[in-house]
């Protein structure tokens, strides 16, 4: 053993066995034996801590962690489930409750995140051509984001382009603008925006990142609260 | 060649979501048993650790498999309690539980052998210390030794969390724990 092997099994809860290579190693080299010495009683204290089964009683949060995720996560698929092939929403009615929620994290987003984003670099205009696949007047590729994303802190669930006028899901007019960003530049969080936006995650991140509240009593008011008993959840 | 870790996220990604509730399971205790040491509040750290576990399943789609993920997950971990600090950081003080006390039934842990009274509240003693003076460190160091002792990562994996190099983590182990080991040093004469 080397001195840095033997400083990282001194190191080590549960060093793997070394067959007396350690005492051989301490016998030869006063540092580390010094160091062992020292470092005996910290480790010890650290080991005594970590024998007590408190796994179930500690947060006794997984169940908790995992039932909310699990609401989340099927609340999202509900939601994408119900969400047209033509983008527009024909449940609009019964879709109003969840929408505003995910309104609500695109708005958080928007101004916390998003807004100094885009506004960091300036209004951009989409330069690239998106591919469309949603659907959208091809006149959005002229939209400017800054525009869109203060037009979609506006509306409350489906909006009109600042541009053109047609209406759109928020969340088609925000992927059109996560589009460019991809193609533009290397933003690893534009991408993860737009599928979480898609999937109806992305609040619980949004929240998570913006909320001087307690992410828990969020999760609990907007997530267990609200939603499961919306009337997507209902039906 | 992808770790366990990685291959149950890999899952997850793939739409195996009940998987992510078996790394809830694996990492939760050393997450919290962390989070209480650095926050001192076990409500805090329930807050905190739910939100870890949140974040990194919000954000699945993010994970490389071929990069650590429990690395990754402390290094979430690292982040809220920051965040939890500065956000608290206003409110009345609370008293800090110990570790141990708070993490379980708010008594000192009791030994894995039968031992007397006497070294019972000894090492209880001596635990409540090693929180007290991880609290006295360098946050960097308490971090450092948080996760080399509590959640036993490796030192590369460490120095990646914490964002630094190999030998930076290494350093910050090595000091924090000679600090912690001289203070715990009995003094002479003293019954050890």
């Amino acid at each position: 053993m080397n001195c840095d092997q033997v400083f990282q099994h001194l190191t080590s809860l549960h060093p793997a066995p070394v067959n007396g290579q350690l005492e051989r190693h301490l016998s030869g080299c006063p540092s580390c034996r010094e160091l062992a010495e020292l470092f005996r009683p910290a480790v010890e204290a650290f080991g005594s801590g970590s024998n007590e089964d408190d796994a179930a009683d500690a947060p006794g949060s997984w169940e908790r962690v995992w039932d909310a995720v699990s609401v989340a996560e099927r609340t999202a698929a509900q939601l994408k489930d119900a969400r047209p092939a033509t983008t527009r929403r024909t449940r609009a009615g019964s879709l109003a409750g969840c929408a505003a929620l995910l309104a609500a994290g695109v708005l958080l987003g928007a101004s916390l995140n998003w807004f100094g984003m885009f506004s960091a670099a300036g209004p951009i205009h989409h330069e690239l051509q998106p591919s469309n696949t949603l659907n959208l007047p091809a006149s959005h590729a002229e939209c400017r984001c800054a525009k869109l994303v203060s037009h979609a802190r506006r509306a409350t669930d489906d909006g009109v382009c600042p541009v053109c006028q047609s209406r759109a899901a928020k969340v088609n007019i925000v992927s059109l603008c996560m589009t460019c960003h991809d193609n533009a530049t290397t933003e690893p969080s534009a991408k993860l925006l737009l599928q979480d936006l898609q999937s109806g995650v992305q609040p619980l991140r949004l929240w998570l990142k913006s909320s001087p509240q307690p992410f828990a009593t969020l999760l609990t008011e907007a997530r267990l609260g609200s939603l499961t008993q919306s009337p997507v959840q209902a039906g | 060649m992808l770790d366990d870790d990685a291959l149950i996220m890999r899952r997850v990604q793939a739409g195996d979501l009940e998987r992510f509730a078996v790394l809830i399971r694996r990492y939760q205790r050393a997450l919290f048993r962390a989070a209480v040491s650095r926050l001192g509040e076990r409500t805090w750290a329930e807050d905190v650790v739910q939100e870890t576990f949140l974040a990194a399943f919000a954000g699945r789609a993010s994970y490389n498999p071929a990069f650590s993920f429990r690395t990754w997950l402390w290094t979430i971990l690292i982040n809220l309690c920051k965040r939890q600090w500065k956000r608290r950081a206003t409110r009345p003080a609370q008293q800090p539980l110990s570790v141990f006390e708070s993490a379980g039934s708010g008594t000192a842990p009791e030994p894995a052998e039968a031992a007397t009274g006497l070294s019972c509240l000894l090492q209880a003693e001596r635990i409540e210390r090693v929180r007290e003076l991880l609290a006295e460190l360098p946050e960097e160091q308490a971090d450092a030794l948080r996760m080399r002792f509590f959640g036993e990562l490796t030192f590369p994996e460490i120095a990646a969390a914490l964002g630094c190099s190999l030998n930076t983590a290494k350093s910050r182990v090595r000091y924090g724990l000679e600090k912690i080991g001289r203070a715990l040093r009995p003094e002479e004469g003293e019954i050890p």
